[in-house]
């Protein structure tokens, strides 16, 4: 009895190891899986499928994606500039976009950070918040958590990404902008 | 150890139970194929978009292991509170065949569950268009599997746990919503300290929402032991009070 008992103990912490192996074999199913629902995809010209657009037609006018990070004090001042430039909101569509989905841990804090910027801070009016893309390569999310395990606060888990769309045509496009003089308009 | 297995089924065999899992399995579609507004209201600070229909579904899907454990709850306090445990041992079970059976019906009762939810969760997927990828991927990936059915083990062991310390039908299900409150609020005040990671360790949050555990904050050893050594302090418990079964004096 007691030794049946400890082989199905024995087991179920080999089971629950199983969930340690691998863990980069995790992130890639998952990247797999969202695929259908990536912004790359998206912009791309075979795509037909407008899932994120129901509320917007991206294929003609002029648009500003920002992907911003969940703390990072750059997207915040991109941010303010745009909300302070009446020229840049009358002439394009700002669309924000997040890292994270909403109700992940990482979430509850981008969300509220999201929310300050947006809606308290700059009081822009983001036509479209798209969450749960992530801008960056697995190594770098790996590599700022483990800054963050440190003791290390500046916790800016990803660089403001600027994407300029004009009909349809990706005008400009830049990792690490950290202002609106980095932009580049027509 | 086949013997103890009927007597232990024809216990669960019972009109409430099907009745039970009929509603469950209502109330599991309901939920899981669109929230209802109220909660839409509730929860939603910010704008919703289609991309995230499938976590949500996965979040409220993972709420079924409450259920679970209420409904182990229920079949084991009742036993203890009617005395017929006790009986039981009368009629020529031991306390040991009792605790394996009890194991081996939460066994069986959490590999039902993890089917019938994996069942109308495919369904749904697939009514809602999603592709086949995305459905492997959420549905029978390895992670979750095994994280799943752990959980709802654990969580039932909870459950078997409490009801046997307290013994009251009422009590241990007041508890068990207490304690699950009490880490609700847990969870939603260390967001605001520095100490965000506690949330991992608070047994119930972590059970119910462990795909989340797993998609965004990589499981770590630590963290793999803790649950291991809780499901043990769970069993010991268990063990030791199916060892010393009396006679429950009513007042």
């Amino acid at each position: 009895m007691a030794k049946k008992a400890l082989i199905i103990q024995i087991l179920i912490l080999g089971l629950l190891a199983l969930l340690l192996v691998n863990p980069s074999f995790f992130d890639i199913r998952l990247k797999k899986a969202q695929q259908e629902l990536d912004f790359g995809v998206l912009l791309r010209k075979s795509s037909s499928d407008t899932a994120y657009f129901n509320h917007l037609n991206i294929s003609k006018g002029k648009f500003i994606f920002i992907g911003y990070g969940s703390y990072s004090y750059e997207s915040s001042s991109i941010f303010k500039e745009i909300s302070q430039n009446q020229q840049i909101l009358n002439s394009y569509k700002i669309i924000a976009i997040s890292p994270f989905t909403r109700r992940d841990f990482d979430a509850k804090r981008d969300s509220a950070f999201s929310q300050y910027i947006t809606f308290k801070y700059g009081e822009i009016d983001a036509d479209i918040i798209i969450r749960g893309i992530p801008f960056m390569t697995i190594p770098e999310y790996l590599e700022q958590k483990k800054k963050a395990k440190a003791g290390n606060n500046e916790y800016a888990l990803d660089y403001p990404v600027v994407i300029i769309l004009e009909d349809n045509k990706v005008v400009w496009a830049k990792k690490r902008v950290s202002g609106i003089s980095g932009i580049e308009f027509d | 150890m086949k013997r103890i297995l009927r007597f232990e089924l024809m216990k669960i065999w019972h009109p409430f139970s099907f009745i039970y899992w009929i509603l469950f399995s209502i109330a599991f579609i309901v939920f899981s194929y669109d929230e209802p507004s109220f909660i839409k209201r509730f929860m939603s600070s910010n704008f919703r978009y289609n991309e995230e229909i499938i976590i949500n579904i996965f979040y409220f899907a993972s709420y079924y292991k409450y259920l679970l454990t209420l409904f182990i709850i229920y079949i084991t306090s009742r036993e203890f509170a009617n005395n017929t445990i006790i009986r039981s041992i009368y009629e020529g079970f031991s306390r040991k065949e009792l605790f394996v059976g009890k194991l081996a019906v939460l066994a069986i009762l959490t590999l039902f569950v993890f089917l019938l939810t994996r069942i109308i969760l495919m369904v749904l997927f697939l009514v809602k268009g999603y592709s086949f990828n995305t459905i492997s991927f959420m549905l029978l990936n390895y992670h979750f599997v095994i994280a799943e059915l752990y959980s709802c083990f654990s969580l039932g062991l909870f459950g078997i746990m409490l009801s046997s310390l307290v013994k009251n039908l009422y009590w241990s299900i007041g508890l068990f919503i207490a304690w699950g409150y009490f880490e609700y609020l847990l969870q939603m005040f260390s967001f605001m300290t520095p100490f965000q990671e506690m949330a991992n360790y608070l047994p119930l949050y972590v059970m119910t929402a462990i795909y989340r555990t797993l998609r965004f904050n990589e499981f770590g050893l630590l963290q793999l032991f803790y649950l291991f050594t809780l499901q043990q302090l769970f069993l010991l418990v268990i063990y030791n009070q199916y060892n010393h079964i009396t006679w429950l004096r009513k007042h």
